[in-house]
């Protein structure tokens, strides 16, 4: 049986089984219409006493007007409303439980936010190597990186982070338009019409072999890649 | 300073020649078309069989034809009818009153590569058929099973206008092809060089302008090395994380097996080794996730109703998954 016609005769059947309890609801009790077994309570006068002293039973209490200010208005009632809400108990908790909820997703919404790195960012960030995979160029040193790689002779990485400043270099020059989704084939379209292609081209082919396909790159290869790499910086005023 | 030259460890010398023969004998026949030439070839290498959905009248039969041609190994075609048998697909055992025995007739599907013509014409049963034997490469009849020859490729093709007469294919099956490859319309450009060469040609026909010049040893020796290329495992993890989108996405009903992240892997392989790299970059993941994934992912029934189309899902999980950099 298709699923939706199994779901439509579902819900006609509890429709049905509704209405048949609907309707005996509302049918005449044989019994009594009035209650019969209810007792009397006698209340002693120190009980009624008790009760007139009661502050909730004093009608006479003269409360604060409220100011005429607009903002003073507004703290007032915000007041009022809190002072209602904390004598309140389970209604106090859910309510607060609400505005927790409700300061997370305004939180979930800032730009820039990642709904799976909520719990797991620090888990994540542990790793310098998935640090880059995840994080926004913009937000790098990259500077500090490149120097580091290159200091402990990892050419490697050095290639790859000196790729990310220049994709970084480029979409500051508004040359490309930097996304985390976007390849390498993407920029090349963007950059077809760029003084820079050439160069490009060929870092990115570099940077390929490198770090795609693994491939070794030793310190003269490097500091000669490298050398196209600053030009293309020097060209667009990066630092 | 001269650029970097690296050489790759996996000689694809020969293989990127014949891919540039591949494409230069099936241009004389196809005008345009060039992804879906590269996908036909990629679905070669990677051992993939592979569905080409279009419109009637844009050279998907032709196409699957001209590279049976080009390739010299043993071509079947069987035309997808409503009224088709498995024996009729398969073979049977037939009673041979000269022996006095009882032989197995082979069917059609033994061969190296074989054109499925109009694949949603024929009922459930003639297409469970296929199911071993596109999966396993081998046939179980009466109880005996025949190992197929390597390269066995279908070639399948469909019409997705007309709905009257035809069946829709098992998820079952559709799962078992490496790539569904849409064939559109050509531009006008296309068109007009469609003419002149009709034109021009006469009476000449298509197939005798395509040489053969793969052999079946070519094709495993390359198939052979595509698996060796090297895949980072950071990509690997950019594949996982594609089809596990598919698998908690609203607009979908069925996301995709692991079935698709291998065959997006080896796709990805040949598609490199078609580039001439011996190692996998994003854009092959990209490049190949569309065909991979687009007749493996089911849409849900509002989505569908709202006209929206497994190729605009696939890319909006695509563009929600970072490239690894």
């Amino acid at each position: 049986m298709p699923k939706r016609t199994r779901t439509y005769r579902i819900s006609l059947i509890v429709t049905v089984i509704l209405l048949i309890f609907s309707v005996k609801s509302f049918a005449q009790k044989e019994k009594h219409l009035y209650d019969t077994d209810s007792k009397i309570a006698v209340r002693t006068s120190d009980e009624v006493k008790k009760l007139y002293d009661d502050e909730a039973f004093n009608y006479n209490r003269k409360f604060a007007e409220p100011p005429e200010n607009l903002l003073d208005r507004l703290f007032y009632w915000l007041s009022r409303f809190f002072t209602k809400v904390s004598e309140g108990g389970l209604t106090a908790w859910i309510f607060y439980g609400v505005l927790v909820l409700i300061l997370i997703v305004v939180l979930m919404q800032l730009p820039g936010y990642k709904y799976d790195t909520l719990f797991l960012r620090n888990k994540k960030m542990s790793s310098s190597e998935i640090e880059v995979f995840d994080e926004n160029i913009h937000s790098l040193d990259i500077n500090d990186m490149i120097q580091k790689a290159i200091r402990e002779g990892d050419f490697r990485k050095a290639v790859r982070y000196a790729y990310l400043k220049l994709l970084k270099t480029l979409d500051n020059n508004q040359l490309i338009e930097w996304k985390a989704d976007k390849t390498n084939h993407d920029y090349f379209r963007e950059m077809r019409a760029s003084n820079h292609f050439d160069h490009f081209t060929q870092l990115t082919r570099t940077y390929e072999y490198v770090w795609y396909g693994e491939f070794d790159i030793n310190k003269a290869q490097f500091d000669s890649t490298y050398s196209v790499f600053e030009k293309v910086y020097k060209d667009l005023n990066e630092k | 300073m001269s650029e970097q030259v690296f050489e790759n460890r996996i000689d694809l010398a020969k293989l990127n020649e014949a891919a540039v023969k591949i494409r230069t004998e099936i241009g004389k026949v196809i005008v345009g078309q060039p992804e879906m030439i590269d996908q036909i070839m990629i679905a070669l290498l990677a051992d993939g069989h592979i569905l080409i959905e279009g419109v009637p009248g844009v050279a998907k039969t032709l196409t699957a034809k001209l590279f049976a041609k080009s390739i010299a190994a043993d071509f079947s075609r069987i035309q997808f009818t409503p009224d088709l048998m498995p024996s009729d697909v398969t073979g049977t055992t037939v009673y041979s009153a000269k022996t006095g025995e009882f032989e197995f007739k082979a069917g059609p599907i033994f061969s190296n590569l074989v054109l499925i013509d109009e694949i949603n014409r024929a009922p459930a049963k003639t297409q469970a058929a296929l199911f071993e034997v596109m999966e396993e490469r081998q046939i179980t009849v009466d109880g005996t099973t025949y190992k197929l020859d390597p390269p066995f490729i279908v070639f399948a093709t469909q019409n997705p206008i007309e709905q009257e007469g035809t069946y829709r294919l098992p998820e079952a099956q559709l799962d078992r092809f490496l790539f569904k490859i849409n064939v559109g319309y050509p531009s006008v450009k296309e068109e007009v060089e469609i003419l002149n060469r009709a034109h021009d040609r006469k009476s000449a026909g298509h197939l005798d302008a395509v040489n053969s010049f793969l052999t079946k040893g070519q094709i495993e020796d390359f198939r052979q090395k595509i698996k060796s290329l090297y895949i980072d495992p950071n990509l690997r993890t950019y594949i996982a994380e594609i089809i596990s989108k598919t698998r908690n996405n609203n607009a979908l009903y069925l996301g995709a097996s692991p079935r698709a992240s291998l065959n997006i892997m080896n796709a990805a392989k040949a598609a490199a080794a078609i580039a001439g790299r011996d190692f996998v970059v994003p854009d092959d993941i990209k490049f190949v996730a569309y065909p991979v994934l687009r007749h493996r992912i089911i849409l849900s029934p509002e989505k569908e109703m709202e006209g929206i189309t497994t190729d605009s899902v696939i890319k909006q999980i695509i563009n929600s998954v970072d490239v690894p950099r």
